[in-house]
């Protein structure tokens, strides 16, 4: 992920890419050179020390973010870290401490909560476009029993299979995110995971059932379904919303009944060929960005630290919801 | 001899092992504890099974008994740092192993043609061993930037008076195992392929020819501390290439041609709209100038150096080199097809 930052921060008008830095000896100079860093370091305190800069991106193992991150809080900088944010609940905890007693942001990446399209179907939720939510899906593909791929090489282990939760944890934030952004939080939570590819390193299929106030989910990660989707399906009391998360595609649905079916249908045949020439165009003209949510995530959380970090682009209360969520998934009192 | 292979079970590292083999070698194969290595070569070598992004002592030994290193491994996919453990976490371990044995011997290091600075040479440059090297190998992608590194691994450790080293650049690499080729274009879902030009020529390598130049380069004197490219001496276009791949495929596939000029307008305007938008776009690789340009450009490709420096010949000459890619119905013959002129080779 840390050429996607990067990458994002080098269009992010009044920020400056101080330094990098890695423990490995070779890899910090040549990332800077690619993305033309003025400082690379292997050594994180003198870099903090040195540089002392606003900012931090925490890129690396979720094992070593703890102690990054309080270090990064304690050198005065906000803190953006990738998912996930800590191995477990209880250090979550310790962070979220830390950021407040410091007074400054600490940001979770979540990419796919702000992307365009989950944006704009969290709005119409809010808007009442499916009038009140009655249950919600969310499934997401995950590749971590591809035999070629980094989470299935035997000889060099993926970090992701010492999480608390296996390769499976290393995902489920997504999910989790945007299930908790569109209904808020569950206190309710039953799931079961197992091995299914024997290919896997371990388990990489996960199902749940959430209930919150009013409301159920289901939540899917599996490494099982082809072709590779992430979708979101929220049934409501007036409609229906469908999203299509990686080709970044929202269908609304009614759920009137007689002729409001057969309008139902028509603007869902209408959907399909608008939707496949948006792909097409976005394909051509370069729109078609996988990381679009991680840009817009940025560019908030730097117009938030150009004003103090006052106003997060993250709630707290929803990345603690969030971690909570993710906790439960795995917490084995929870297990079917 | 006793010669050290990495990546003895790729592609290239298959032929290679073969190669030496047949020349008497006592080979010594560098194998992923979890790759299941062909039982031929089970048979033929002594496996050494450690990973070179994390060793174990088992590296240190097969150096300090190797006459010669042969350093294949390396990753052609995935993230960029999974190609950067692959091949270049992966080549400074070695290189440290060399370090710890004071290790003299001859280490023949295979890059690539994608080190060359390709998108500064003008149309219908010439491609040789004085090419320049890529000067922004980060924008063109993660295989070049991390190959531009590797080099630069075997490099410090020549200059630190270390082992002798032989570089080895191959162009593209074909063979049975590897018949479609990107510079042809994209295959579309196995009925279609979407021809990106087809008048340029392709800097091919028929694999045997790739396995006999490295091999030579392990052993001969006058190869020491030199750079050779592997690249065979007749060169063809896309089309030519692309219609004996045609010929052996058992259903029909489509054609598409996308004209080069027309992908060229597309990938510049789209770089001038990735300015102008602050990043709000961003081209897919095949629509960015920068990544596309070594295949879009129309350059020739001169013969290896290695014929003059080595006397080295190519074994295997086209006709039989397609025919062994593609099977017998697929040789070319007499060139029928228009618009697909072989062209000659090039001497710089």
């Amino acid at each position: 992920m840390a050429a996607e930052h990067l990458e994002k921060l080098r269009w992010l008008p009044g920020v400056e890419v101080a330094a990098v830095c890695d423990l490995h000896p070779t890899l910090p100079r040549a990332v800077a050179d690619r993305f033309a860093v003025p400082a690379a370091y292997t050594d994180y305190g003198a870099m903090l020390a040195e540089v002392r800069p606003l900012a931090v991106h925490v890129l690396t193992p979720p094992q070593s973010h703890r102690a990054l991150v309080l270090g990064a809080l304690e050198a005065g900088a906000h803190v953006v870290v990738e998912k996930p944010i800590v191995p477990t609940w209880d250090e979550y905890v310790e962070l979220r401490e830390a950021a407040a007693l410091a007074g400054r942001m600490l940001v979770e990446n979540y990419n796919y909560r702000f992307m365009s399209v989950v944006l704009d179907a969290i709005a119409l939720l809010g808007d009442g476009a499916v009038g009140r939510p009655v249950t919600l899906d969310v499934a997401m593909s995950i590749g971590i029993a591809d035999p070629a791929g980094p989470y299935a090489d035997r000889d060099h282990p993926h970090f992701a299979h010492d999480l608390p939760g296996g390769a499976l944890q290393n995902f489920a934030s997504h999910p989790a995110s945007l299930a908790v952004a569109a209904l808020g939080g569950f206190d309710g939570v039953r799931a079961w995971r197992r091995r299914v590819s024997p290919h896997a390193l371990g388990d990489d299929e996960l199902r749940a059932v959430l209930s919150g106030p009013g409301v159920g989910a289901t939540l899917t990660l599996t490494s099982s379904a082809r072709p590779s989707a992430f979708t979101l399906r929220i049934r409501g009391t007036e409609g229906t919303l469908d999203v299509d998360v990686y080709n970044r595609l929202l269908a609304r649905g009614s759920t009137g009944d007689g002729l409001a079916k057969l309008t139902d249908g028509l603007r869902r045949a209408a959907h399909e060929v608008a939707s496949t020439a948006t792909l097409a165009a976005r394909f051509a003209t370069g729109r078609h960005d996988y990381f679009e949510g991680l840009g817009t995530l940025l560019r908030r959380f730097y117009a938030a630290v150009a004003d103090g970090g006052a106003n997060p682009p993250l709630a707290v209360a929803e990345m603690n919801a969030t971690n909570r969520l993710v906790h439960d998934l795995f917490d084995p009192a929870n297990q079917l | 001899m006793k010669a050290l292979v990495t990546g003895a079970t790729g592609f290239l590292g298959r032929h290679l092992v073969a190669e030496l083999l047949g020349r008497g070698d006592d080979v010594t194969a560098l194998v992923r504890p979890g790759t299941d290595p062909p039982p031929q070569l089970a048979a033929a070598v002594r496996l050494v099974r450690t990973d070179l992004r994390s060793p174990g002592a088992e590296l240190d030994e097969a150096v300090a008994a190797a006459d010669v290193i042969y350093h294949l491994a390396a990753s052609l996919a995935g993230s960029w740092r999974a190609m950067f453990e692959a091949n270049v976490a992966g080549t400074e371990h070695l290189a440290r192993a060399i370090e710890r044995a004071a290790w003299k011997g001859r280490l023949v290091h295979v890059s690539t043609f994608s080190v060359y600075a390709l998108n500064q040479l003008r149309r219908g440059g010439v491609v040789d061993e004085a090419t320049p090297l890529e000067p922004r190998p980060g924008d063109r992608d993660d295989y070049a930037w991390t190959k531009v590194l590797q080099e630069r691994v075997v490099r410090a450790i020549e200059r630190e008076g270390g082992p002798q080293l032989v570089v080895v650049r191959p162009g593209t690499v074909y063979g049975a195992e590897r018949q479609f080729q990107h510079r042809i274009g994209r295959q579309i879902g196995g009925r279609a392929v979407l021809l990106l030009g087809g008048r340029n020529l392709m800097p091919l390598t028929y694999v045997e020819n790739t396995a006999s130049l490295v091999a030579e380069c392990g052993r001969h004197p006058a190869a020491a501390g030199r750079v050779f490219n592997a690249v065979d001496p007749e060169p063809i276009t896309q089309w030519r290439y692309l219609r004996a791949w045609l010929r052996a495929q058992d259903r029909a596939v489509a054609v598409l041609p996308f004209p080069l000029a027309l992908l060229w307008l597309i990938s510049t305007g789209l770089a001038v709209a990735q300015r102008r938008s602050g990043g709000a776009v961003r081209p897919v690789a095949l629509l960015r100038s920068y990544v596309m340009g070594p295949t879009l450009r129309p350059l020739r490709y001169a013969p290896s150096q290695a014929q003059d420096v080595l006397g080295w010949r190519a074994p295997v000459d086209l006709q039989e080199a397609l025919a062994r890619t593609f099977g017998r119905a697929s040789e070319l013959g007499s060139a029928q097809g228009a618009g697909s002129p072989v062209a000659q080779s090039v001497k710089p």
